[in-house]
């Protein structure tokens, strides 16, 4: 090899190395997310989460109102609830197209303190389409996400962008075309899904 | 190619692998951490959720406390200076069953956080004391600067299982690096 040539490859690797590194500890680094999230219910594949969850859909977010409160059996602590109101534009399993639903998540203020739930993807934006896997509240008739990897924003060209930092599933879902998601739930489901 | 050169490039290439590996294995969350090791540890929970807590937190022999460099003092009061405060409560069903917060902090430093476990999930019957440990155990590990580790199961920092209710070796050794 020749000295030159050795050089360049000797610089190639150190910097590969370096930026690699930096890349890692940039992933890791991130310093805004301040919520850690213990999800009751983890899935190790797509064809586990669709059917696992009750309903899954494609649809816009329309706004936010407040919603409970509940306190800890130690009462001095409290976790506000917000409300999100959602339109079905493609609904893939429990909710038809066209329909409405609210999906209720930790946000909101109370006791003079602004909490805002950073490990499910943070606040809805009013007018981005989502894609979601949800359960429905037995307690009410408001759905959850089921997990992290259950929600998705739409890119312009109508793949899905994980919020999740990691995971199985959403790493599988990842960059996957709405029309393929269909086909992926009418195939698990063993229903026909309107396209 | 000469030795001299080879020995040059094989380091390079060991260096790249050891930078990109060494970061995947860790499960440093972002980077928060307490000012230092001796840290406020107040008790909010109630019933067995209380004696739960602090086993994992300060008691068992496993614990945050006497596993790893993490001095726990216990308060009567929550508080925002370095303070780890521990809750529980019927949450309603939310999806989660314990969620860590990062409550008051400047730049990386962490003075106060929160842990709550939901009890509207934990006590239907599904969860054993073991499973409710692991979530508590998980929680309280967040706070101290640790993410979820999917790699091992025998860490409460694993959030796919709920059968290891305390710290490994590994974590050990991350909080030690912290703090």
């Amino acid at each position: 090899m020749k000295k030159t040539t050795f050089a360049i490859a000797a610089v190639a690797v150190i910097a590969l190395a370096v930026g690699s590194s930096l890349t890692a500890v940039k992933t890791f680094s991130h310093d805004h997310p301040r919520f850690h999230t213990s999800w009751k219910d983890t899935f190790e594949k797509p064809g586990q989460l669709i059917r696992g969850v009750e309903a899954i859909v494609v649809a816009r977010h329309v706004g936010t109102s407040p919603g409970r409160v509940a306190f800890s059996d130690n009462p001095e602590d409290a976790v506000p609830f917000e409300l999100n109101h959602f339109i079905v534009e493609k609904g893939l399993k429990g909710l038809p197209s066209g329909s409405s639903f609210t999906l209720e998540r930790v946000g909101g203020r109370v006791h003079n303190e602004v909490v805002v739930l950073d490990s499910d993807g943070g606040p809805y934006v009013p007018g981005e389409r989502y894609t979601l896997f949800m359960n429905r509240q037995p307690e009410s008739s408001f759905f959850y996400l089921v997990n992290d990897e259950g929600r998705y924003t739409v890119d312009e060209s109508d793949r899905l962008v994980p919020v999740a930092q990691q995971g199985k599933v959403a790493g599988a879902l990842a960059g996957l075309e709405i029309n393929d998601l269909v086909r992926s739930v009418s195939d698990e489901l063993r229903v026909r899904v309107t396209r | 190619m000469s030795r001299k050169r080879a020995f040059v490039l094989l380091l390079s290439l060991f260096l790249l692998v050891f930078m990109v590996t060494g970061a995947v294995a860790s499960n440093r969350w972002g980077c928060w951490k307490y000012a230092n090791y001796a840290i406020n540890w107040y008790n909010g929970g109630s019933g067995d959720y209380w004696y739960i807590y602090n086993e994992e937190a300060r008691t068992d022999s496993n614990s945050w406390h006497n596993y790893t460099d993490i001095s726990l003092t216990s308060v009567s009061a929550a508080g925002s200076t370095d303070h780890v405060n521990a809750y529980a409560g019927s949450y309603g069903s939310t999806g989660w069953l314990g969620i860590a917060e990062i409550q008051r902090y400047s730049g990386c430093t962490v003075y106060q956080g929160r842990s709550r476990l939901n009890r509207s999930y934990l006590d239907n019957g599904s969860y054993t004391r073991t499973n409710k440990k692991h979530v508590a155990c998980q929680e309280v590990g967040h706070l101290f600067g640790l993410q979820h580790n999917r790699s091992s199961s025998t860490t409460c920092m694993n959030d796919t299982i709920l059968s290891a209710p305390y710290p490994n070796s590994h974590d050990q050794s991350m909080i030690n690096s912290i703090y």
